[in-house]
């Protein structure tokens, strides 16, 4: 009961903060507009298929219409999961505003652990959300695109598989942040960090010098579960989830390291 | 009943506190006086978990106050260097401080108005004044009806009405049993208000005691706290 308490109180901070819904309001505007622009190709090119239709989406990558369209929908909802930790920044970088709400936080939960507990199951409760309000808007998307066909194929295993996938994946970037706020106790430091880390790993720049590198970024084992085209990352997607648990580990210990070992 | 035992606090090669030891008692309001940089928030951080002593003791009912389960309805705590968020709204401050000890969400309604804030309820806490902000301070340090409040100068930034109304709450809330530990620069506020005062100077404790006490020999208590602590500053120097 205790524990619950902390948790519904943390996302009463959450819930109560403008700021927060503001910026989430903005990301999924931002998806909606992206889908609108590519709304004109892909309804020309989706409809009047069907799930083996052959369809060149990208190029030179040829494919089967219904495998095509899930690729599509995960790189849809990736691409806006990559804004998500702006919103996980704010959400705890709230206690490190210059009105130091910290320490009011620590007053009524002083047990650390306790605290980022809560803390880093609120931000999970968020990450949620956040997936599946981003996946019900591309699979709207995606359906008014292609048409009555591509209804089957989104509620398929297969497109439940990928949603799931695509809610570890916004979990695995909101823990991750949730701990670099901890640690860095700053927002626009671990805006900053994600940022760098996206680049690096969308760019593929280490993957050049070396590909079993770039294989550990968080956003290219993002990328190896998610997608399935010339898009994916360069690992397994077996190995691609420990790699994405390997950084929420490391990054919840050391941000609960941080709240303990430091004065308030 | 607060009891603080030889708290040491250093930050690298700077002593912040030196052996602090003092006792606030149930049924009294203890007045912690000192100039800024005294030492008095950094022992109200160590005593409230806050920030780590390097070595002593601060225990509250004897216990740390990390140890207490739900600590919100043993202690209340009004500091000097948090406030809530500007952009939150009032009752939605109160709300998610008492969600987190399981406190009725009644008691948000009850406090506004035990610290006549009702009506600023829906406010957002960036539009209060300076006085409505200590006010809200105070409101979330009786959510859980403590019996013992800590409060780093509550007076800062409030007008005369403001003042006489803590110094009032203040005594009342003593006179009840409860245990009162108020720290303050304000000499005079601090001998209208407090039964016993500990003074602490560079972070040492340099008096305590009954106000009486504290003041015997002196025409106030600002007079004895200026020679207190020109003597502490006279001894420092003696020592190096």
């Amino acid at each position: 009961m205790n524990a619950l308490n902390r948790v519904l109180s943390e996302l009463r901070k959450i819930a109560t903060y403008p700021m927060v819904w503001i910026v989430f309001a903005l990301i999924i505007a931002l998806q909606v507009y992206l889908l609108a622009q590519a709304y004109p190709n892909l309804s020309g090119m989706l409809r009047g298929v069907s799930f083996d239709t052959n369809i060149e989406l990208f190029r030179g990558e040829v494919r089967s219409a219904g495998s095509a369209v899930l690729d599509l929908a995960a790189a849809a909802s990736f691409q806006t999961a990559a804004f998500l930790p702006i919103v996980i920044a704010l959400a705890i970088g709230q206690e490190y505003r210059e009105a130091r709400q910290l320490s009011i936080s620590l007053l009524a939960v002083p047990r650390r652990r306790q605290f980022v507990l809560a803390k880093y199951a609120s931000t999970a409760v968020l990450a949620i959300a956040f997936s599946i309000v981003v996946n019900l808007v591309t699979t709207i998307g995606i359906l008014a695109a292609a048409g009555s066909w591509s209804s089957g194929l989104l509620s398929s295993p297969a497109a439940w598989l990928a949603s799931g996938r695509f809610t570890f994946v916004c979990l695995v970037l909101a823990l991750l942040t949730a701990g670099l706020t901890l640690v860095t106790r700053d927002v626009l430091s671990s805006i900053g960090i994600m940022i760098v880390l996206a680049v690096v790993s969308i760019g593929g720049f280490i993957g050049y010098a070396s590909p079993a590198f770039q294989a550990l970024l968080p956003f290219d084992a993002a990328r190896s579960l998610l997608l399935d085209s010339s898009f994916a990352g360069s690992s397994t997607p077996l190995l691609a989830v420990l790699i994405l648990s390997a950084w929420v580990l490391v990054f919840g210990v050391l941000g609960w390291l941080c709240v303990a070992r430091r004065d308030a | 009943m607060i009891e603080v035992q030889n708290l040491m606090k250093r930050r690298g090669s700077t002593v912040i506190l030196d052996s602090v030891s003092f006792t606030a008692r149930p049924g009294r309001v203890t007045g912690f006086v000192g100039p800024n940089g005294a030492g008095k928030s950094s022992t109200l951080r160590i005593l409230l978990g806050l920030d780590k002593a390097t070595t002593g003791t601060a225990l509250i009912k004897g216990r740390r106050y990390r140890d207490i389960l739900r600590p919100l309805l043993t202690v209340g705590a009004l500091l000097d260097d948090a406030s809530p968020l500007p952009d939150r709204r009032v009752a939605s401050h109160l709300k998610w401080v008492a969600q987190s000890n399981g406190i009725a969400q009644g008691r948000v309604h009850e406090t506004l108005a035990q610290v006549e804030l009702q009506d600023a309820a829906k406010l957002r806490v960036g539009t209060l004044s300076l006085g409505m902000k200590q006010r809200l301070g105070l409101a979330a340090a009786l959510l859980g009806e403590p019996s013992i409040l800590v409060l780093d100068e509550p007076v800062n930034g409030l007008d005369p009405d403001g003042i006489r109304w803590i110094r009032t709450f203040l005594r009342q809330y003593a006179s009840r049993g409860n245990t009162v530990l108020v720290s303050s620069h304000l000499m005079s506020e601090m001998a209208a208000t407090a039964d016993d005062i500990v003074v602490i100077n560079q972070g040492r404790i340099v008096s305590s005691g009954t106000l009486a006490a504290v003041t015997s020999g002196f025409d106030s208590l600002e007079d004895a706290f200026f020679s207190l602590t020109g003597r502490a500053v006279a001894d420092n120097r003696d020592a190096d």
